[in-house]
């Protein structure tokens, strides 16, 4: 399992910082993104396990990024990681493998990440 | 129940109440006496049927009775006759209640037992009221000296009371009499007269019978005088019967009669002896009289020989005047043998005869016996019998005019009486011909004066000292005092001018006409009394002082001044309508303005008045408003009640209307539903379309009346005048005058005409003023709606922002803490996490400065304030307050005059909170110190406690937003604060020391204007 790549795609530099200190800890190999163009840019260079996606972002919000990912990588996991439940009410965000309200404590993105990583092996072996 | 129906309904009824009219006519009954209940009857029938067909009839059913027995107590009817009208009314009721009812028993039997109730109460009232007019009698009776009796007016004529002095006439006590038959009373043979005499009573109300016999208990007979008065006591009618002895009557007469005729003996002789001088004073008198009236000398040449001839018959009169410029003497008038002399025009000179002798010397001459004078001239054949002659001169202020010349065919025919009598007739003619002379002279300056006063158009009335009409002319006469003129002349003026024009002369200037009179005389002073109302006019009065040579007069001159008065009522009005139109613009009270204008006494004065309005969406005239009453008894109880109001019409368009009232008056609901269409053709749509004002005649019966109206109207005149604007049609006003009955003069109408002129462009104002608020008030409305949306939509787009700006740094404050949290030891973690944080929080701070910058109102309502006057004023009303909290407030606060430049209410914000800050730091009570300076730049305000004071460590946070020591503070206070000042362009300080207190410094620049 060690050594999956995730992009965390976050615009707010210390949240971007703490959540990928989070998931490094938890053994996962993380890559962050401070906008919607940086995550696309890397993602055509890079090959990646799962997305964590903020949604609210200046410029391109991940509202528009997403289909897009679900486009060009498909099969990619993407977790959507939102400050605004409220979201979950748009069916763009039903492309998103996981919808993730923010909470003050960064491990339950952490166990989210780490729960569909673990059904992704699976599926993968199964296949 | 609907308009229509009802009034199928009501068409019913009249027909019924028609037939049963004509059955109590075939019953006896006068038409005339059934009048009332055609009238009002049907009314009163429809209201009784309709109460009868309800559920609750037994507790109404009586009373709409009562209004019927009130007609008949209006008629004057019979018990007997009342009932009988009852009773005949029952089953027409009951002919049109089955049909209501479906239910011809059940309608009996309410029938039945409401009109039981009612004959039973109406049996009731009648003993009540006999028994009241009873108890009345009795005492007049006993009071009566009269012998009296009261008898039921039939042909048993029983006694129903009688008293005392009818035992002392007839020997019969009271209670023989009463209950029992008048009859044996009268003597036998005059019961046939007296009963004849009953109808008489019955006919007249009254019977005088110069003589009746009565008997008396004993079986003696006498006559008396009897006098029978008819009263109805509750409808019976009774005969009221009075006595007088004759016999004593009769004493009387006989004794009055023979002292008249022993003093008439007396006086017999007395009289002959008057007889003969009377007959001279009246000859005298007659030609005093008649020369007195005599308008020319030949007059009273002619009136003196007339009368002369009628009292003296026995002598041959000539009457002579002198013709000074020829000497001669003129043959002016004569009675007996003078015709022929007179014809010829006989002249004789002065030199000549005894008429030549009078005439010269002045003297009078008597000549018994002619022959034996040598004086004495025969001047034609027709004296050749002459025996006797005198002549007597006629003098005018000493000088002979002329002669009285008596001739006689007797010697010895004239006595000194006859020279005194023929003196005095020489002395009237003199003083006539003087008179005439006299009024000759001034005839031509009087005619022309009697002329001109004859041809104004004014009333002239001249009176003497003593207030008698002296001169008057025929306006004055017939105007003024409506008797000819010769019932006014010589007359005091009191008794000739009207009373009424002398009350209405005090009560205009309160001074009697008299006093007038009086002052214009003795204070030979010029009067000017305006416009008193006489009668339906006005009257100018002059009273003016004519003073002539010997005689004080004074002359009344009255113009009627109605048409400047009326005119300047009327423009005074229409200009008080103007006025009152012109200042409402709200519609309803200004239609009630123009009806009350049209309704009200001291308006226009119609009794009734409608206000249709034209509705072009429709098409259609509708009914806006209607003033007046709708029934006679209603027209008269608003009348007593306005007239004891005593109101201006003024009064009437200043006072305040309950509008609901207006809208709901009995008039209004009548005419609400009408509705005239445009497209018919009838009077008011006519008037309308062609402009003009149409009088409509029998309104009630005409074709040309649209038929909802009719109802409304009645058979006297109305009067339609269209509302027009700049030929727009704006509607129709209609009026009438049914209960005055007045008609409708052309003069009301002119003013009508006016009226409508302006009610017309005030109501069209009205109706655009109407229109522009509306639309007015849509737009408002319209507005309001958006600033609600668009504020909304603020607030949402701000709440976004908020919890944006707010959430984001909050989650990254808790995901570092959290990490700290959890991984404490690692101290490169923590370190830069806390920094982090710390960034983290500037931005939340700086997102709630743009948050209260938004939130706090900007500083608006700029002003040169002197700061030193608003904390003195704030410390007055801060003060107490501070005390119960244990701290004392102290000011020093130099008045320097310097004045900054802000928002008052805001500085008071900033203080308030200031001082509250102050004393929560001092919780076991202190000083608060307000100081206030100024430099040449700025004003400074010094807030200092003596509390506990700030950690240095924070003193550097106490202004930022949300930073508190307080368990419920919210940190926004000092934030507050220091936004507000900042604003202002000053700036907020603090200075603190941990156990001395803490100091704030307000720094606010001067305002220069």
């Amino acid at each position: 399992m060690a050594g999956e790549r995730i992009l965390v795609v976050e615009d707010e530099d210390a949240q971007r910082l703490v959540y990928c200190e989070e998931l490094k800890a938890a053994g996962y190999e993380c890559v962050g993104a401070s906008g919607a163009q940086e995550a696309e840019e890397i993602l055509s260079k890079e090959t990646f396990d799962l997305v964590v996606l903020d949604l609210n972002m200046p410029r391109v919000s991940g509202l528009e990024l997403l289909p897009r990912i679900h486009e060009l990588h498909p099969g990619l996991v993407v977790v959507i990681h939102t400050a605004y439940s409220s979201y979950q009410e748009n069916f763009v965000t039903w492309l998103a493998d996981a919808f993730v309200t923010k909470d003050p404590d960064p491990q339950v993105l952490v166990d989210t990440v780490k729960d569909l990583l673990e059904k992704s092996r699976q599926g993968q072996k199964e296949a | 129940m609907r308009m229509s129906e009802r009034t199928l309904f009501e068409q019913d009824i009249g027909s019924l109440v028609e037939q049963w009219l004509l059955q109590m006519e075939s019953r006896g009954w006068p038409r005339e006496r059934l009048e009332p209940f055609l009238s009002v009857g049907v009314q009163v029938f429809a209201d009784l049927v309709t109460i009868l067909s309800q559920s609750d009839w037994r507790e109404n059913a009586f009373s709409a009775l009562r209004i019927w027995r009130f007609l008949a107590d209006q008629m004057n009817l019979t018990l007997k006759e009342k009932t009988d009208l009852f009773l005949s009314l029952r089953d027409y009721v009951v002919t049109v209640l089955k049909e209501r009812l479906s239910d011809e028993e059940e309608a009996r039997r309410r029938v039945e037992e409401t009109w039981k109730e009612g004959l039973l109460r109406l049996a009731e009232r009648a003993e009540v009221a006999a028994e009241s007019a009873r108890r009345r009698y009795e005492a007049l009776f006993r009071q009566s000296p009269d012998p009296c009796l009261l008898m039921e007016l039939n042909k048993r004529m029983t006694v129903v009371e009688t008293n005392e002095a009818i035992r002392k006439l007839t020997g019969y006590a009271a209670e023989e009499l009463i209950g029992r038959s008048a009859v044996p009373l009268i003597a036998e043979e005059w019961r046939d007269a007296f009963q004849n005499s009953l109808s008489e009573l019955k006919a007249t109300g009254f019977v005088h019978l110069e003589e009746l016999w009565l008997q008396h208990k004993d079986g003696s007979r006498f006559p008396v005088q009897a006098t029978g008065l008819q009263l109805l006591l509750d409808g019976h009618p009774m005969g009221l019967w009075t006595f007088r002895g004759s016999s004593l009557i009769r004493q009387i007469q006989e004794r009055l009669m023979h002292q008249m005729t022993e003093a008439t003996a007396e006086l017999k002789t007395a009289l002959e002896r008057e007889r003969y001088r009377a007959r001279q004073t009246a000859l005298i008198a007659q030609i005093a009289a008649r020369a007195l009236t005599a308008f020319n000398e030949q007059a009273v040449y002619d009136v003196a020989a007339e009368a002369l001839r009628e009292h003296l018959e026995i002598y041959d009169v000539a009457l002579f005047s002198v013709d000074k410029e020829k000497g001669e003497l003129v043959l002016r008038a004569h009675s007996g043998a003078y015709q022929r002399l007179m014809e010829e025009g006989y002249r004789q000179a002065l030199s000549e005869g005894l008429v030549g002798f009078a005439a010269r010397t002045g003297q009078p001459v008597v000549v018994n016996d002619v022959t034996q004078d040598p004086r004495y001239l025969q001047a034609g054949e027709e004296e050749k019998a002459t025996l006797s002659e005198m002549v007597v001169p006629i003098k005018v202020q000493g000088e002979v005019v002329g002669v009285v010349d008596l001739h006689s065919e007797r010697k010895d025919a004239f006595d000194e009486e006859d020279l005194n009598l023929a003196k005095t007739i020489a002395d009237q003619m003199a003083l006539a011909i003087e008179a005439i002379r006299h009024y000759e002279r001034v005839q031509m300056f009087r005619e022309l004066n009697q002329q001109i006063v004859e041809s104004l158009p004014d009333a002239v009335a001249l009176l003497d000292e003593k207030f008698r009409v002296v001169a008057v002319n025929d306006a004055f006469c017939w105007r003024i005092c409506q008797r000819a003129r010769e019932f006014v002349l010589g007359v005091s003026w009191q008794e000739v001018i009207p009373q009424d024009f002398q009350t209405s002369l005090e009560k205009t200037f309160n001074l009697t006409l008299d006093q007038v009179v009086s002052a214009a005389l003795t204070e030979n002073r010029e009067f000017f009394l305006p416009e008193i109302p006489f009668r339906d006019i006005w009257m100018d009065l002059r009273v003016i002082p004519v003073r002539g040579a010997t005689r004080k007069r004074v002359m009344l001159y009255v113009r009627d001044a109605s048409l400047r008065v009326r005119r300047i009522y009327q423009l005074q009005n229409v200009m008080e309508i103007g006025q009152a139109m012109e200042g409402t613009t709200d519609i309803d009270r200004l239609l009630y303005a123009i009806l009350t204008a049209a309704t009200a006494g001291p308006g226009l004065g119609f009794n009734r008045a409608f206000l249709f309005l034209y509705d072009r969406a429709e098409n259609v005239l509708k009914p806006a408003l209607a003033v007046g009453p709708l029934t006679a008894e209603e027209a008269y109880a608003t009348w007593a009640s306005l007239a004891a109001e005593r109101k201006t019409l003024t009064d009437f368009l200043s006072a305040s209307v309950d509008m609901d009232r207006i809208y709901n008056t009995p008039i209004m609901q009548r005419v609400r539903p009408i509705k005239i269409a445009l497209e018919d053709d009838n009077l008011l749509v006519e008037s309308l379309t062609r402009r003009q004002l149409i009088r409509i005649t029998n309104p009630i019966s005409n074709e040309k009346i649209p038929e909802s109206l009719r109802g409304v109207l009645t058979e006297h005149e109305a009067v339609c005048v269209p509302l027009v604007v700049q030929e727009e049609p704006i509607g129709i006003i209609l009026a009438d005058n049914p209960f005055s009955g007045h008609p409708i003069t052309d003069e009301s109408l002119n003013l009508l005409r006016v009226f409508t002129a302006s009610a017309s462009v005030a109501i069209r104002n009205a109706q655009l003023i109407r229109d522009l608020k509306d639309s007015l008030a849509r737009e408002q409305e319209m507005k309001q709606k958006l600033d609600l949306a668009s504020r909304l939509a603020a607030i949402g787009d701000m709440a976004t922002r908020i919890a944006h700006d707010l959430r984001n740094p909050l989650v990254s404050i808790s995901s570092l803490a959290r990490q700290v949290q959890r991984r404490v030891s690692d101290l490169n973690m923590v370190q830069r996490n806390i920094g982090l944080i710390v960034d983290e929080v500037t931005r939340l701070e700086r997102a709630l400065k743009d948050l209260l910058d938004f939130a706090v109102p900007k500083a608006s309502f700029l002003a040169p304030l002197n700061l030193a006057e608003v904390i003195k004023e704030l410390a007055e009303v801060y003060r107490p307050g501070a005390q119960v909290a244990g701290v004392e407030l102290v000011t020093e606060l130099p008045l320097d005059g310097a004045l900054v430049l802000a928002d008052r209410h805001q500085i008071e914000r900033v203080f308030f909170n200031l001082w509250n800050n102050a004393v929560e730091a001092m919780p076991e009570g202190g000083r608060l110190t307000v100081r206030l300076w100024s430099d040449h730049q700025n004003v400074y305000v010094s807030i200092s406690d003596t509390g506990q004071g700030i950690p240095p460590e924070q003193i550097n946070d106490v202004f930022k937003p949300f930073f508190t020591t307080r368990k419920n503070g919210t940190g926004l206070g000092l934030a507050i604060c220091k936004s507000i000042v900042d604003e202002h362009g000053g700036s907020l300080t603090v200075e603190s020391e941990l156990g001395k207190g803490t100091t704030f410094l307000i720094r606010l620049p001067i305002f220069r204007s």
